[in-house]
């Protein structure tokens, strides 16, 4: 599905490329850098399209995750490659999107990250935490078809936190 | 509403006479070649004129009953389609929703146009898996026809087409009667194949002309092959 010969470098340990790109938040038009949200943690995620019948369970579901994430000192990033009127529409479609969606309309950023689909020229479903000094910590792609758990997402977050080794499903508590 | 209720039972009146144009084709073209046959085999005019009406009632059997069959097949791989649409609809409505979503979008319309539009017809079940139907399964309501009508369509068209070259052998015998049918059955096939051609859009000339010559080569087959068998 995506343009990569085989087997991918993996990007964890490596620093994410910067971007400038506009974006959406709270019905506001701007420019959003990566370099911005840095000094904090970063959820960077990839999602095909607005105004889908698929990922509004995923843009819903970070929104719904998204107090719990800031309390954790992380930033949440949502980038497709729709225009910024497209996500101005979108977020009030979905009752409004808190964290900022972006707009990646010349696919440089979903390139540089390696997540664009050829076949569809839009973003894959990719997900990429971000230590505060920009290095990702964790990186997971999949289908288009199928949407990410949030739960996951949030539960790995943690565990990055943590600094230390976490066996396999492990929960902060225990 | 009214335009589109009339331009709708004007497709199914077209796919109506599709199929009476096929019966009606089928019978002269088996008649004539079967009745020049016979009049070649046996002088007895008797003899023509029952087996020309049990062919034409058999073969009237045969059509209705394959019209019946074929329609029916038909009809249950749509059942089969549209069930499990509604079984998807309920149970995963959003991928069905994507699927409409995705089948608009390749109409050229834009994402957000498309998402209000299935977001409409998502709260009306019916309306969504009409267009559903059509859109992405590119089944269209309008060719389902049931098929009691397909086989009474096919056994009525397919005698009324044998009835035409059988008629000469009913009021004349012999050559005289062979000479007529064989003519009457190329001119009612030309007549068919320049309603077909309406159909089809092609000229009605030359499909005429393509069916006249048809009838003659049926008829001329038929006749050769009864002068081959030994006479009674």
């Amino acid at each position: 599905m995506l343009d990569r010969t085989f087997p991918p470098a993996s990007p964890v340990g490596a620093r994410a490329p910067e971007f400038a790109l506009e974006g959406v938040q709270q019905g506001r038009v701007g420019r959003f850098r990566l370099r911005d949200s840095l000094g904090r943690w970063v959820l960077l995620f990839f999602y095909p399209a607005d105004f889908s019948f698929i990922c509004p369970t995923e843009a819903v579901g970070f929104q719904r995750a998204y107090a719990t994430l800031q309390q954790l000192g992380c930033e949440v990033l949502g980038i497709s490659v729709d225009g910024p009127d497209s996500h101005l529409a979108w977020a009030k479609e979905l009752g409004g999107i808190d964290y900022p969606l972006l707009s990646d309309e010349g696919r440089e950023v979903c390139r540089g990250y390696g997540v664009l689909d050829p076949a569809s020229g839009r973003a894959a479903r990719a997900t990429f935490i971000l230590d505060p000094e920009g290095v990702v910590r964790y990186c997971v792609v999949s289908h288009v078809d199928v949407g990410r758990s949030i739960e996951e997402t949030v539960r790995v977050l943690k565990a990055l936190q943590s600094g230390r080794q976490c066996p396999a499903d492990w929960r902060p508590e225990s | 509403m009214m335009e589109v209720a009339a331009k709708r039972e004007r497709i199914e009146r077209r796919g109506r006479i599709r199929e009476i144009v096929f019966g009606m084709q089928d019978g002269i073209l088996s008649t004539v070649a079967f009745l020049a046959g016979l009049q070649a085999a046996t002088p007895d005019a008797r003899l023509i004129l029952l087996g020309g009406l049990v062919q034409m009632f058999s073969g009237a059997v045969s059509m209705a009953a394959g019209a019946y069959l074929s329609t029916k097949a038909e009809e249950e791989v749509y059942e089969k389609e549209v069930r499990e649409e509604v079984r998807q609809f309920g149970r995963e409505p959003y991928l069905a929703q994507e699927q409409l979503l995705h089948a608009l979008g390749e109409e050229g319309l834009s994402r957000q146009k498309a998402y209000q539009i299935v977001k409409l017809l998502r709260d009306h079940e019916e309306a969504f898996l009409k267009t559903f139907q059509e859109k992405v399964l590119g089944l269209g309501s309008s060719e389902a026809h049931s098929p009691g009508t397909a086989a009474l369509t096919m056994g009525l068209a397919f005698p009324i087409g044998g009835i035409i070259p059988l008629f000469p052998y009913i009021v004349t015998t012999g050559l005289s009667a062979l000479a007529v049918s064989v003519g009457l059955g190329a001119l009612a096939l030309f007549a068919v194949g320049a309603v077909k051609a309406r159909l089809t859009h092609r000229s009605p000339w030359a499909s005429g002309l393509e069916f006249l010559a048809i009838a003659m080569g049926a008829g001329i087959v038929g006749h050769l092959f009864g002068l081959l068998l030994p006479q009674p």
